[in-house]
């Protein structure tokens, strides 16, 4: 994915100007910066879900794995039929076991079968990594992943994303978590 | 395969939504019932004034169902998620106004020709509000839908709904509520049907098209 000149400005303050930016495959890009400096506005202009002021946007892979701000998951169905839902929209069939084996490794076993709206913030996080997990995206576009996440939650996170960066996948990431990824291109995004 | 199950889980979430769901329903049998039962002999000698009610009824129903169609998706997030991807985003559209239909068009077909009947309405009469309303109620989803998916990002949904919706809704109103006047006063109906009919095809064609750009656009807001 190539970012070109991106400029935003929601109202009378500029986010960025002028940003370039290049997510090459294998690439973990860690998103810093103060709230409200543009991070998660610059991730869903990334994903597609809103517009830039200016700039151009190349997509060489389609469809991306966002996580937003919100949890991804339908508070109504369980998470078992939550990552049914994920197979479908990308195509394929839900592979029970490769599912079983993530709900382990999250510890989301126990509760495949309950609706999501019964489970802590931290679980729906997991199951929506879950989704992503599911969904077999080559890129995926995290806004505060680790939110909601306990420290186990979180090592496992960041597991995840450096083998799927070790497997030829690229990760953004937008963060206020103190530890940082090794070889990760680092973003600093300012208010101007 | 990917629409069924797409449609499944539409149904699923809505079923589990429990009284939420049916709430639409309770009102058409409400407002019709109570037209019918007040307005009892004027509706067994004139047909006219039940489809009438029938019809109005049916676009103020649609309006309140109407509401919830995307907005659920939105506030989770799982519509943000499914409009990235694009190939799969119209399937999830017919799904999801197919599943709409289900649960309120099909029981409103069922349920106004079954009250007319039971307020003394002529089962040929019947029959045709019947018809009527099978190719109405598809046409008014498509309709609304558009409307919402345009709404829905802005978080304000049920009062500017209604505003923007009920014109659109004019011609299929005067269409099919006039194929039906015409039936009654054995008067010639087949231009009007044959309008009724290029409604459904026009909107079921163009529409679930149109609604994934229309979302994506909506995420935007």
């Amino acid at each position: 994915m190539t970012v070109t000149d991106l400029h935003c400005q929601p109202g009378s303050q500029e986010l960025f100007n002028g940003l370039c930016l290049s997510i090459v495959a294998g690439e973990v890009c860690e998103l810093r910066g103060p709230n409200g400096c543009g991070k998660s506005t610059l991730l869903r202009i990334m994903a597609g879900l809103q517009q830039p002021d200016n700039g151009k946007i190349t997509r060489f892979i389609e469809p991306l794995g966002y996580l937003g701000h919100k949890f991804g998951v339908s508070s109504i169905l369980t998470v078992r039929e939550n990552l049914q839902w994920t197979s479908t929209l990308c195509g394929n069939r839900l592979d029970s076991h490769r599912a079983r084996e993530f709900l382990e490794k999250f510890q989301l076993l126990s509760a495949a079968n309950k609706s999501i709206q019964e489970l802590s913030a931290g679980q729906k996080r997991r199951c929506s990594v879950i989704c992503l997990l599911i969904g077999n995206y080559k890129l995926w576009l995290l806004d505060e992943p680790f939110s909601s996440l306990d420290s186990s939650g979180e090592e496992l996170v960041r597991e995840l994303i450096q083998d799927h960066c070790r497997n030829g996948g690229s990760t953004v990431i937008a963060s206020h978590s103190e530890s940082r990824f090794a070889n990760a291109n680092q973003v600093e995004l300012g208010i101007s | 395969m990917r629409l069924w199950l797409l449609y499944r889980r539409e149904l699923l979430i809505e079923i589990r939504s429990g009284v939420e769901s049916f709430i639409p329903i309770v009102f058409f049998i409400l407002v019709v019932g109570i037209f019918s039962f007040v307005l009892n002999e004027v509706v067994s000698n004139e047909s006219k004034v039940l489809v009438s009610v029938v019809w109005i009824t049916t676009l103020f129903t649609s309006i309140l169902s109407l509401d919830n169609l995307f907005k659920r998706d939105h506030t989770d997030g799982t519509l943000a998620v499914a409009v990235l991807h694009s190939d799969a985003v119209i399937a999830l559209v017919v799904a999801k106004l197919f599943g709409h239909w289900t649960l309120t068009g099909i029981p409103i077909t069922i349920l106004g020709p079954l009250i007319g009947l039971m307020s003394g309405m002529q089962f040929e009469h019947a029959a045709m509000l019947g018809l009527t309303l099978l190719i109405g109620t598809p046409t008014i989803t498509m309709l609304g839908a558009l409307v919402t998916a345009l709404l829905v990002g802005l978080g304000r949904g049920g009062e500017l709904l209604t505003i923007l919706i009920l014109p659109m809704y004019i011609p299929i109103l005067l269409f099919g509520m006039g194929v039906c006047h015409l039936y009654i006063d054995s008067a010639p109906y087949t231009s009007e049907l044959l309008w009724c009919l290029a409604l459904l095809t026009g909107t079921i064609t163009a529409i679930p098209l149109a609604l994934g750009p229309v979302l994506k656009l909506s995420q935007d807001s």
